[in-house]
């Protein structure tokens, strides 16, 4: 077990104030955890491992881990690499098993039943491989790929460079290898799409260059452009991420692009507000009891986040760190929320149980090199 | 229980204190990477198609500099409130990595 300088001195520390006979071991003293959380570090082509509240290893010689990300599925890892990896790994035995390189840049992808699809900025394709990264299928799409979605047996991604929507279905839905073909392509969709969420058959779109979402239903392919009220579009410095996680029972939260605001609909698409937040959002994410929503930012306000009561739709509190966060994440198991401090190396964990938002407190915190991306393996459901 | 608060950070490893980096850090990695294509094209590929002056101009007018580069279309807003000296060591950076994949 690898235990941090700063956990041990902590350790050798509350043995001195509660008169300790014998050295406590960690697990003793931390609370338990079902998450097993699984940072990127994101210079060091690794994944951190917090088990049971510890930083207990790493999973080493994963690429480039600029923007990587990591999904679930079943008992399967899987993660994406700037360089255009994708890599199967056993979150249990915490154990690298497979790569395949499907480009020279991955920006996103998701996990079938059956298939893995990558959506690629360069090669301009989405790569389908099988569950154990055998190559299946090579889409080509002429453009940036983003946004990369599942629906019943329909791949959805939308286009970068070609502001397009593309549907593509598995005609071999029954089967066990799946092969998809275009079902449906929309047009002149918006411009610059440059990520989406999904609700149910509602696939919502983004567009950097265009003020408004596009939300196609993908139960009758109908296509309609919802207007943003945009005030004047500010410097951007990081490329905002949409997410499901911002999908609330009564709303959709989406960080504009270039202003300071979140702005909410419910699920006709109707503007519900526009919530004036301190600097220009990059991530909103949503508490798994859909109460609170974090919101984080880019350039000077990297090191600030907020916290939207998501029923009464105001800014409720305002947490500062000691650097630039790149990533936060709910727990889904524990009243705990996990935040990334990039250029202070450091994952820390605010206690959330308190109803009232200004009581939450750092409980935690892990010295992890460069974290960025944060997410959590549940234990118990696997 | 706050575990580790007040102790003091461990040093980091491999921090490059070039002046070109930490600005690269502070205004474009949200968009571009050194090396692999991302929202922005890599820095390997602009510094194998372009000069040092072209990319200032970019940096500091990109929507009159796409237009002469023959671009479709620009995202890139302007960064001319860089002082010339901050501008220097930007381009540098990026030159750096001309020819690297």
């Amino acid at each position: 077990m690898r235990i941090t300088k700063t956990l041990a001195l902590t350790i050798l520390s509350a043995m001195v104030l509660i008169g300790a006979e014998r050295p406590k071991d960690p697990s003793e003293i931390l609370p338990k955890s079902d998450d097993k959380i699984f940072v990127v570090e994101r210079e060091n082509s690794a994944l951190a491992v917090i088990d049971n509240n510890m930083f207990t290893n790493e999973i080493k010689g994963l690429h480039n881990f600029n923007h990587a990300v990591v999904k679930f599925r079943d008992n399967d890892g899987y993660v994406i690499t700037r360089d255009g990896y994708v890599i199967k790994f056993d979150p249990i035995k915490e154990k690298k098993l497979k790569e395949y390189k499907t480009s020279k840049s991955a920006i996103g992808f998701i996990v079938g039943d059956n298939y893995v699809a990558v959506a690629n900025y360069d090669n301009k394709t989405v790569e389908i491989l099988d569950r154990d990264l055998n190559h299946i299928q090579t889409i080509k799409t002429g453009s940036r790929n983003v946004g990369i979605k599942e629906y019943r047996d329909y791949l959805v991604f939308a286009c970068m460079d070609s502001d397009e929507i593309w549907v593509m279905q598995d005609e071999h839905s029954d089967g066990k290898k799946p092969w998809f073909v275009l079902y449906k392509k929309i047009e002149k969709a918006g411009e610059v799409p440059f990520d989406a969420m999904i609700d149910k058959n509602l696939y919502v779109v983004g567009f950097f260059n265009s003020k408004n979402v596009g939300v196609l239903d993908l139960d009758t392919m109908k296509y309609k452009r919802v207007p943003l009220k945009m005030g004047k579009k500010e410097r951007i410095l990081k490329v905002p991420h949409f997410g499901f996680w911002s999908i609330s029972g009564d709303y959709f939260f989406i960080p504009a692009v270039g202003n300071k605001k979140v702005f909410v609909f419910d699920h006709d698409f109707r503007l519900v507000k526009s919530i004036d937040v301190e600097g220009n959002p990059v991530f909103t994410a949503l508490s798994p009891d859909k109460k609170w929503l974090a919101v984080t930012f880019s350039g000077e306000k990297f090191p600030v986040v907020q916290i939207v009561d998501a029923k009464k739709l105001e800014v409720v509190r305002r947490l500062e760190f000691p650097g630039m966060i790149l990533h936060v994440r709910w727990s889904p198991n524990h009243p705990y929320l996990y935040f990334s401090v990039n250029d202070k190396d450091m994952v820390q964990a605010y206690r959330v149980s308190d109803p009232d938002p200004k009581k939450w407190w750092l409980n935690l915190e892990w010295q992890i090199p460069r974290p960025s991306g944060i997410f959590v393996f549940n234990k118990k459901s696997h | 229980m706050i575990v580790a608060g007040a102790l003091a950070m461990l040093p980091v490893a491999g921090v490059c204190a070039d002046d070109g980096e930490k600005l690269f850090k502070k205004y474009c990695w949200g968009c571009h990477h050194q090396t692999a294509e991302a929202f922005g094209p890599s820095f390997s590929t602009i510094a194998s198609k372009r000069t040092k002056e072209e990319i200032v101009a970019q940096i500091v007018d990109p929507k009159s500099t796409s237009k002469v580069f023959g671009y479709k279309r620009s995202s890139m807003p302007s960064f001319s409130d860089l002082d010339p000296e901050e501008l220097d060591a930007l381009a540098d950076y990026i030159m750096k990595f001309k020819d690297k994949r």
